[in-house]
């Protein structure tokens, strides 16, 4: 089953195609990697999925499970960018976008807004509801935090922490909405092999226990290759393969794309 | 030592009418880095409508009441009529329209209220108390008490409520703060509605003092702007200590040191200060990392 459908996506800004009839489907519960040579157009698939970019042409189809068992379809252009989060789908940034002079915890709640029950103007009133809401919510927090081994910064500022934190953090402020689909931007940029391996490790362990899909963008190609189920290369704004690692990995296509051709008579 | 704490009780209640319109400045600030510079116009219509209210013969709490009202509707239009089709532009251009706002609520002022001075009166009017020779007008104490009240619950809001939350995250970042399904529109428009109200009744309070009229609001404005400055615009309990700050300094420079160089002195000092502590005494220094 389908989670993510992208169809026949074109954007251009000015004169340049960033993303020219670019289709691929995302299976539900899978990890999913789209790579590509530097300027191949794959942050902007992103923007145009998180609603930062309107597509020039093309559909963005995201399924979503309802509790009930009914599967809805929801065509992403017809949202804005702060409801698409209620749909079931957030993101984190290529370069960490924390709320930096706001505690980790605080960070974290931002995540939960769209499930907010008290409506956004009462959630500022003093009523027991409110109150209810918001303590599960820290507590929420100090759960995913917990689980990303983050236990005991909660009260800390989110720009005091380094560079590797910061990144986790922003992972669990994408997982505290409950979201079906999470889109990692770079997770693994700045990191030493040594952090990118547990990261890996921790991206499966996210997918499972939180039965997410997850659709990431990475240049680590030791982590792509690891964690991803199947992957999708674009460059120049086009897709030019699609499979497994070891499929990708053999593609002739993405070799020239990454290395440049072979001469022929070298 | 009565003339002391009567110059200083004194300087508490002007202090904090400053702090009431200084905390109108923080709350946009903070929410969307634009320094309001029509804040004290703003207040100064709001007074003008409690005013016509108070004409129709109703009590003063109607008056009050009903500038409060205007002020929720009137901060909201101008939210939507002037800020939001702004919201892409730069931090400067959005100053520089408010400092249009400037032009176009005092002009409007006085070609709907005039350009006359009217006398309005007191909130509390309740004789005076006498503590060992100081003389406590109630309505000081109102004033002061009202101030501290808001100030409470401002910090509260902010700091311990999702709303609060919502709030600060749009100011430190729109974009994701979208993202995570804040309704950055609906934060600007509150916040706006807030400040006007905010500016409404530090209006109302102050028109028996400066009389109401179309430049009211001028040096309450001006020493708003100084005691967020001084306090420092990231907080709430800043404004109001350096609005308490200005309105007992003046006070007592003016006394004790000399009355036409008071303004200046206190002025001197300030700049003191912010040269030990450039921003603000309660302005946070956060550590960036590089």
């Amino acid at each position: 089953m389908n989670i993510l459908r992208v169809e026949n996506l074109s954007i251009s800004f000015g004169g340049l195609k960033a993303v020219d009839d670019l289709s691929f489907t995302v299976k539900e519960n899978s990890i999913y990697g789209l790579i590509g040579p530097n300027g191949a157009g794959k942050t902007t698939v992103f923007n145009c999925i998180s609603r930062f970019y309107t597509p020039d042409k093309g559909k963005i189809v995201f399924v979503q499970s309802t509790e009930n068992g009914l599967r809805l379809e929801h065509q992403l252009t017809k949202y804005k960018v702060h409801e698409v989060i209620s749909k079931g789908l957030t993101r984190t940034f290529q370069n960490v976008e924390l709320f930096k002079h706001m505690t980790v915890e605080e960070n974290l709640i931002t995540g939960l807004h769209s499930k907010l029950k008290a409506g956004f103007v009462r959630s500022g009133f003093f009523t027991s509801s409110v109150k209810k809401e918001e303590d599960t919510a820290r507590e929420k927090a100090r759960d995913i935090l917990a689980f990303l081994g983050l236990k005991g910064i909660e009260k800390q500022y989110a720009a005091s922490q380094p560079y590797g934190i910061q990144k986790l953090i922003e992972l669990g402020r994408a997982l505290i909405s409950k979201p079906k689909l999470i889109i990692l931007d770079e997770p693994a940029a700045g990191m030493n092999p040594k952090e990118t391996a547990s990261l890996g490790a921790l991206i499966r362990s996210i997918r499972d226990t939180y039965g997410v899909t997850i659709l990431l963008v990475e240049h680590d190609m030791s982590l792509v290759m690891d964690i991803c189920e199947k992957i999708c290369v674009i460059n120049f704004g086009k897709k030019i393969a699609e499979g497994t690692p070891v499929e990708i990995q053999r593609n002739t296509a993405v070799q020239e794309a990454y290395l440049g051709k072979e001469e022929q008579n070298a | 030592m009565d003339i002391f704490f009567q110059n200083v009780v004194a300087g508490f209640e002007t202090g904090s009418l400053y702090a009431l319109a200084a905390l109108g400045l923080v709350l946009i600030f903070r929410t969307s880095d634009v320094v309001n510079f029509a804040q004290g116009e703003m207040a100064m219509f709001s007074s003008f409508v409690a005013l016509k209210v108070l004409q129709q013969n109703v009590p003063y709490y109607a008056a009050f009441l009903g500038a409060v009202l205007f002020a929720v509707f009137f901060g909201f239009i101008i939210e939507r009529l002037f800020m939001r089709p702004a919201m892409k532009a730069s931090q400067v251009s959005k100053m520089i329209i408010t400092l249009g706002l400037i032009m176009i609520i005092g002009g409007v002022a006085s070609s709907v209220f005039g350009i006359d001075t009217y006398s309005f009166p007191k909130a509390v009017t309740a004789s005076n108390i006498n503590i060992r020779g100081v003389i406590i007008q109630p309505n000081a104490i109102f004033i002061i008490s009202l101030t501290l009240l808001i100030m409470a619950v401002l910090f509260y809001i902010m700091q311990k409520t999702m709303l609060g939350i919502s709030i600060r995250a749009t100011a430190q970042n729109e974009n994701t703060a979208r993202l995570m399904g804040i309704p950055v529109k609906k934060v600007y428009s509150l916040s706006w509605i807030l400040a006007a109200v905010l500016g409404a009744i530090a209006g109302v309070l102050i028109a028996p003092t400066t009389d109401i009229s179309t430049t009211m609001m001028m040096e309450v404005h001006l020493k708003s702007f100084i005691a967020a400055v001084l306090g420092g615009f990231g907080s709430f309990v800043g404004p109001v200590v350096g609005g308490f700050m200005i309105g007992v300094l003046d006070n007592l420079v003016g006394y004790y040191i000399s009355l036409t160089w008071k303004t200046v002195i206190v002025y001197i000092l300030l700049i003191i200060i912010l040269i030990v502590k450039p921003t603000g005494l309660f302005g946070k220094v956060y550590r960036k990392k590089v």
